[in-house]
């Protein structure tokens, strides 16, 4: 298959299930939210060494939120509910209960979700013990929030996160032709992702260029870099999946709440990196032989979903 | 859904426990047997035929908020424990009722458009109870000698509440459009009491924790309380969302929610003054005073 100039792969990218919750958090201004949600994200790209993957989802306008003011809404996924609640607990504990004027909230609607529910992590439950006796629990409707005084004012929180049964590890690899065609394409690719609810992508700006397969020849590394798509090992490497004209791959993780949320944002992403005079020869996807994860998304069947949306030209290949 | 309707024949001249009339097991029953129905009457016991006319109405609508109303019309100031341990449907009390409505309730519906006795609401657990009229001493407090009075659902008195409102009372919501006896919020555990008028003498005495909000000015603070206190605009945003969302409800058991509208109109913007206490006990609980102008939100 082929879109514009872009070959698109005969393969598919391999997910696997998570955890997963969202947390609204709301502030006196857009700014100060922002920079709490930054701060919960960082250090969350891979749950290989971070503990969970988290990234920012959109900004909330102040009619969209619980408390009437400005926020942000960020995801975060784990491994498992026990480490999903560990990484919730010490992340909104370091970095939004530090932060100026801001509150948390449980982002995700029991009623209206279409991950199938899990457990509920604690939140306020965990947070509340910093208020050192003077903290108070408040039932507002069928919502308990703990209120934690601090230095200006008081810190509000839900007192449980619902969180979801989620999907992590949707990947497209971008094969171009060089570095600037590459990133330019990459970060076309994340920008159309991120219009789409529900997902982030946790590298970096959205795009990681570390690659990983599984194990390593050291004993004790998990993981260690994708050498087929290395291009600096074309003719060394015993495997490589590049063609001499390649000069930059980067990969675009994604984490959604669903599978068809993370099946949209690849086909967004495939549409965004395979526009004409985008310099992305190939589009690939990483998986390991279908063996591991539950989720697979061929992309030429995103492709053609495309191709039958008239988002794109697409073709058989030439 | 099926409605079944009591007409009060007489007033009996004693007391009649109606804890019994639950609107889906009057529902399962035909008008005969439910006609034949035991209610004890202190010592004794009486039929419900002999109190009231059955009627039975079956409408079509699927979509009605219940699936089995219960209504009872005439002046049923005799029949006590109206509504209790109510779990699902609605009961209408067309006029007044006795004791302890809504003991113990956990969830339902129960409207009443005239007056209710005292201990209305006591121990309620969940659902809504709403009283046009006024309501007796002991309103969602605690039998004697239990440790928890409500602990969830709201209770809405559209005239004056009597003494001890809320007394050991731990969570839900109770709005009082008129004013308070003596003694509201008493012992207060935890929960929300909005009073739009004026609460009697020694209100909040003894509350742990919990909001008692008012919305016009107290003849005084209580004096084991402190003023002051800043920095709680957020939570009060999240208060008047709760108390706009109750509008619905309010609408539909009243239908005007005039009484209550100084509740419905609170702005988040509009911050009222606050006073912590009783410091006498756990010192945890709040009084909230919104009967002037409020101090804007940082």
């Amino acid at each position: 298959m082929q879109i514009n100039q872009t070959l698109i792969d005969d393969t598919f990218a391999e997910a696997f299930p998570m955890k997963a919750t969202r947390l609204v958090i709301t502030a006196h201004t857009a700014a100060w939210a922002r920079a709490a949600a930054q701060s919960l994200t960082g250090f969350a790209t891979s749950v290989i060494d971070c503990g969970c993957e988290a990234g920012i989802e959109h900004d909330l306008a102040a009619a969209d939120t619980p408390d009437g003011r400005p926020g942000i809404s960020v995801l975060m996924f784990a491994v498992s509910s026990k480490e999903l609640a560990r990484q919730i607990a010490r992340r909104v504990g370091q970095c939004v209960l530090t932060c100026p004027t801001t509150a948390v909230f449980s982002g995700i609607d029991p009623a209206t979700s279409r991950a199938p529910l899990s457990d509920r992590a604690p939140l306020g439950g965990a947070l509340r013990f910093f208020g050192d006796g003077w903290q108070i629990a408040k039932m507002l409707g069928d919502t308990r929030y703990w209120r934690v005084p601090v230095m200006d004012g008081e810190f509000v929180c839900e007192e449980t996160a619902v969180t979801v049964k989620a999907v992590g590890g949707g990947n497209l690899l971008l094969l171009a032709r060089d570095t600037d065609h590459a990133l330019a394409a990459a970060e076309a690719a994340v920008a159309a992702m991120h219009r789409l609810p529900n997902v982030i992508t946790p590298f970096p700006g959205g795009v990681v260029r570390s690659g990983s397969k599984i194990g390593s020849k050291y004993a004790g590394a998990v993981a260690s870099t994708n050498d087929p798509f290395c291009p600096t090992l074309i003719g060394v490497a015993k495997r490589t999946e590049l063609t001499a004209e390649v000069g930059c791959v980067l990969e675009i993780v994604i984490d959604g709440l669903t599978d068809a949320d993370v099946g949209a944002a690849m086909t967004a992403g495939i549409e965004a990196a395979s526009r004409a005079g985008s310099g992305v020869l190939r589009i690939s996807a990483g998986n390991y032989g279908g063996k591991l994860g539950p989720y697979h998304f061929h992309l030429r069947e995103l492709g053609a979903a495309l191709a039958a949306q008239g988002g794109a030209a697409a073709g058989s290949p030439r | 859904m099926t409605a079944t309707t009591l007409r009060i024949k007489a007033a009996p001249g004693f007391r009649v426990d109606g804890s019994a009339l639950q609107p889906g097991a009057l529902a399962a029953l035909s008008t005969a047997e439910v006609a034949r129905l035991q209610l004890p009457a202190g010592n004794d016991v009486c039929a419900v035929g002999d109190l009231f006319d059955v009627a039975r109405m079956e409408t079509g609508n699927a979509n009605a908020a219940h699936s089995t109303q219960l209504i009872i019309e005439g002046d049923a100031c005799w029949l006590d424990r109206l509504g209790a341990n109510l779990t699902e449907g609605r009961i209408h009390a067309t006029g007044d009722t006795g004791d302890y409505a809504a003991l113990q309730m956990a969830g339902g519906t129960l409207q009443i458009d005239g007056s209710a006795g005292a201990f209305a609401g006591c121990e309620m657990r969940g659902g809504q109870l709403t009283v046009a009229g006024d309501c007796g001493d002991f309103a969602a407090g605690a039998l004697p000698g239990d440790m928890e009075g409500m602990t969830g659902g709201l209770l809405a008195v559209q005239g004056n509440a009597g003494e001890r409102l809320g007394d050991r009372m731990r969570r839900g919501c109770v709005l009082v459009g008129g004013n308070a006896g003596d003694f509201a919020a008493s012992r207060l555990v935890a929960g929300t009491i909005g009073i739009a008028g004026v609460p009697g003498a020694n209100y909040a005495y003894g509350m742990r924790r919990g909001t008692l909000l008012l919305l016009r000015e107290p003849y005084r603070i209580p004096p084991t309380f402190a003023a002051g206190g800043r920095g709680y605009d957020v939570f009060w945003a999240l208060f008047v969302r709760m108390l706009a969302a109750q509008r619905d409800a309010l609408a539909t058991a009243f239908g005007s929610t005039a009484a209550f509208a100084p509740f419905l109109a609170l702005t988040a913007s509009a911050l009222p003054r606050r006073h912590a206490g009783d410091l006498a006990v756990d010192g945890r609980g709040e009084l909230l005073v919104a009967s002037e102008p409020g101090r804007t939100a940082n």
